[in-house]
């Protein structure tokens, strides 16, 4: 277990940079600094679940943070402490009124019966086309042998991938065989209501997935065969932000080096840290608390006029098509 | 406009940098225009509810901080609005950093920003802004060439370079209005390379410094020490680095030297450990290979900006500063370095010089000091913690201290305001401190805008002894078209403090408290 550090919070600020949910709002309580400046004050997490629930597990604040505090930890042990006291995703009852606004066209990216799901806070049973692990703590067991796990986004909202992923991880000599389980249970896993159990698999082609695999990621592979994709400039990279922001050393030189190599676009700030959408995390669905994702795209490309997108995150994928009015492509979808 | 009263929203408001004043606003109000300043210092005005600004919150004596009515979160205004190229209308609630990666697609930089990029533009308009690169281009402040304010009753102005209304508010540490636009000088963007040289001798250091500065040789330049054993001059080029005759001491001589003196002294021989650690934190993060290419640092503002958290590192920014005249410089640096050895063990030292552009009005009872000379200095003092807690009154006392030296000889502060303002009057005089509350009293009838930070409101807590509890506000305010729920009635702790000129006291009872 890692410490609960939010006392070495200094309040420098570093970490509402790259907040996405600082981006939408400007609510600095929503922010890390804000969690920590108010736990600090001897607030419970039952004083603070807007700003609990606000987070979207980027991880932007932690790869930034001067004095490491574990922003990330912190907000999933508050998350648990409110689950277990009926405190959900959308339930407070005394948080402010806060502006954003239901978004019909967000279901598009989360699927509408996830998406409605979690509307209602996580409770009750998982919908079954969101795959039968739901209910359960430990939800994915693992594969016989070194398997590819697509992930709920891939298999529910994108099967159109499938046929483009299995070409490219042939042609590098991975196994294809699927991993024909339900959801792995991240999204519970954020949502406070499991701890993550990591099961091992061969590739994962949802980021989201790393909560509870211990396996390669797909978009990484993809950065190690760049000669195999017909990328050409101008282009918008959506690097996946969580990868990068919680494993920098490793992953951050692989999207720079595509950066270099192609002048494109990317999601990496002056910090050499990755931005988010939300997709992909439980605010990026439904529900009073969800993050804008049409606006957080929006500001993502406020100063690129590359016409495709590319990105190797499912649901940031699905989030680009939706809101970008550009063409926007999974990056096996390039391949040569 | 959104108005949060919740628990969470106020706590993470309760402190600033500097950790020594705390208090819980009555209501922290999130603007998203100039309209909805206006409107909050009208409805302000009109019931006298005081209205405290914070924008990166970094200031260290508790300027925006409050315990009594609404704090304004300026933030939501956080766009780059055009540009240019030469300069670019930007809000005033973005910080240097939003500010730099807006524009950075367009090839271009800020002129002249503070060091931490976290810093706002407004506030850092309000009190200066000093950079490595002020030796040549001046203050934050100096950069802006137009203004959009809010005036304390509500009135969107625009003003720009040659109003006297501009000469108020830039540098007027938020006294004479609100800023919430400027139009700052912009410039290409450039990399910078950077090269150190290490001194045995604070005053040959800084008299290297100033010839550089006078011959405008360098693109930028400070000097940071560790104690008073390691002096490093840091130059900045963005062409090609050249040489300079110099007096420092080559590095193995100056380790030699190091060495030999830690040999005679050998009750300091733990020291070395200290010197080490400080070293390894430093200069890889000049280095990081993530902001190198072609041994240039790229981005070097955000590789200080968030070297200065890991380098500075306490819970506390401990701070104080002197802004001299050059003929001064070296003596208030020795004399601050004493003060320095007699409160902490470690401590650092950073230098910078500030062009100053002829006698703007602007300048009077401010951080630039008055001068004929081209430029000015500032000297910052901050312990090295080292993870050892110390009280606030150890911290404020140490603060005292280096203020004193300033008043003895003459010149000004960064940090004069919050718990820092009993300096005010001792520094400036009567006359000047009495001619600027008369404008600030005219421009703010109610005083209610940032009301404790530099002068004493009209009637300083004189309706009740200090420590008792007053409502800070009826809540009987409604506004226009209804946007807003108005706060719940709180009490807040009266705040006694520095409505009397004299030296700070190092109790708590002079911060204004408050809690949950």
């Amino acid at each position: 277990m890692t410490a609960l550090n939010f006392d070495d919070c200094i309040g420098c600020g570093l970490c509402i940079l790259g907040c996405p949910a600082f981006e939408e709002t400007g609510f600095d309580v929503l922010t890390a600094r804000g969690r920590n400046k108010a736990l600090q004050a001897g607030l419970a997490a039952g004083d603070m679940v807007e700003p609990i629930w606000a987070c979207t597990l980027c991880g932007y604040c932690d790869a930034i943070c001067p004095t490491r505090v574990h922003n990330v930890e912190i907000v999933l042990h508050l998350r648990r402490e409110l689950v277990e006291v009926g405190l959900m995703l959308d339930a407070a009852g005394d948080t402010p009124e806060v502006r954003l606004k239901p978004d019909s066209t967000r279901d598009a990216v989360a699927g509408s019966a996830l998406a409605s799901w979690a509307a209602s806070g996580f409770s009750g049973t998982a919908p079954s086309s969101v795959g039968s692990g739901f209910s359960r703590t430990v939800l994915a067991p693992p594969p016989p042998r070194p398997a590819l796990v697509l992930g709920c986004t891939i298999r529910e909202r994108a099967p159109h991938l499938i046929p483009s992923i299995k070409e490219f991880l042939n042609r590098i000599g991975r196994a294809t065989d699927l991993c024909e389980e339900g959801c792995c249970g991240s999204f519970e896993v954020e949502a406070g209501r499991a701890m993550p159990a990591h099961s091992s698999a061969g590739v994962v082609s949802d980021p989201i997935c790393l909560e509870q695999y211990d396996a390669e990621f797909l978009g990484v592979l993809a950065m190690q065969h760049l000669d195999l994709f017909e990328l050409k400039p101008p282009f918008y990279y959506f690097a996946p932000h969580r990868l990068v922001n919680r494993d920098h050393a490793r992953i951050y030189p692989l999207y720079d080096a595509l950066r270099r190599r192609f002048g494109c676009d990317t999601n990496l700030d002056l910090n050499r840290l990755a931005r988010s959408t939300s997709a992909g995390s439980v605010q990026g669905m439904t529900g009073r608390d969800a993050r804008d994702i049409g606006a957080a795209v929006a500001r993502l490309l406020t100063h690129s006029r590359a016409e495709r997108i590319v990105t190797c995150s499912p649901a940031d994928y699905l989030a680009f098509r939706t809101y970008s009015g550009r063409e926007t492509l999974f990056i096996t979808e390039c391949l040569r | 406009m959104l108005i949060r009263t919740d628990r969470a929203a106020r706590a993470c408001y309760r402190t600033d940098g500097g950790q020594i004043v705390y208090g819980f606003a009555d209501s922290v109000v999130h603007v998203r225009a100039p309209e909805d300043v206006a409107e909050v210092l009208r409805a302000a005005q009109r019931d006298r509810i005081p209205v405290t600004c914070r924008g990166g919150g970094l200031t260290t004596g508790g300027e925006s901080v409050t315990a009594h009515g609404i704090l304004l979160d300026l933030k939501g205004l956080s766009r780059l609005l055009e540009c240019d190229g030469r300069t670019a209308w930007v809000e005033a609630g973005m910080t240097w950093h939003h500010v730099a990666e807006a524009l950075r697609p367009l090839g271009l930089d800020y002129t002249s920003a503070p060091l931490n990029m976290l810093s706002t533009v407004g506030g850092t308009l309000g009190v200066g802004g000093i950079d490595v690169n002020s030796p040549r281009h001046g203050c934050s402040a100096d950069q802006a060439v137009e203004l959009e304010v809010v005036t304390p009753t509500g009135d969107i102005v625009r003003v720009k370079e040659g109003d006297d209304y501009l000469e108020r508010v830039l540098l007027g540490y938020g006294q004479f209005g609100v800023i919430t636009k400027a139009r700052i000088k912009v410039r290409p963007y450039r990399p910078m390379t950077v090269r150190h040289f290490l001194y045995t001798d604070i005053g040959v250091a800084l008299s290297d410094m100033m010839r550089l500065v006078e011959r405008d040789a360098v693109d930028a330049c400070a000097i940071l020490t560790l104690c008073d054993d390691v002096i490093a001059l840091i130059l900045g080029f963005e062409d090609e680095p050249q040489d300079f005759a110099l007096r420092h001491t080559p590095e193995p001589l100056f380790y030699a030297r190091l060495a030999a003196s830690f040999a005679k002294r050998p009750w300091r021989l733990g020291d070395i450990g200290f010197l080490m650690r400080r070293k390894a934190d430093l200069l890889p993060a000049l280095h990081d290979p993530l902001f190198m290419q072609d041994e240039a640092v790229h981005d070097r503002t955000v590789v200080f900006s968030r070297l200065i958290w890991r380098y500075w590192g306490g819970p506390e920014i401990v701070i104080p500063d002197l802004a001299i005249t050059k003929a001064d410089f070296e003596s208030a640096a020795r004399r601050g370095i004493d003060v320095c050895k007699k409160y902490f063990p470690y401590f650092t030292l950073y230098a910078v010089m500030i062009r100053k552009f002829g006698h703007r009005p602007r300048y009077e009872m401010s951080a630039i000091p008055a001068t004929g000379d081209e430029h000015v200095c500032g000297i910052e003092f901050s312990p090295l913690v080292e993870g050892v807690r110390y009280s606030r009154d150890h911290f404020q006392s140490f603060k005292n201290a280096i203020y004193d030296i300033g008043l003895e000889l003459g010149g000004s502060y960064y940090r004069f305001g919050g718990v820092m303002k009993p300096y005010i009057r001792r520094m400036f005089g009567d006359e000047m401190v009495n001619r600027h509350r008369a404008m600030k009293q005219a421009l703010d009838p109610a005083f209610i805008l940032n009301r404790d930070v530099i002068f004493d409101p009209p009637e300083a807590c004189n309706e009740a002894s200090p420590g008792t509890k007053l409502h800070a506000a009826t809540p009987s305010v409604s506004f226009a078209g209804g946007q807003l729920r108005w706060w719940r009635p709180q009490t807040a702790e009266c705040d006694p403090s520095g409505a009397s000129p004299g030296k700070v006291a190092s109790s708590p009872q002079n911060t204004a408290l408050g809690d949950v």
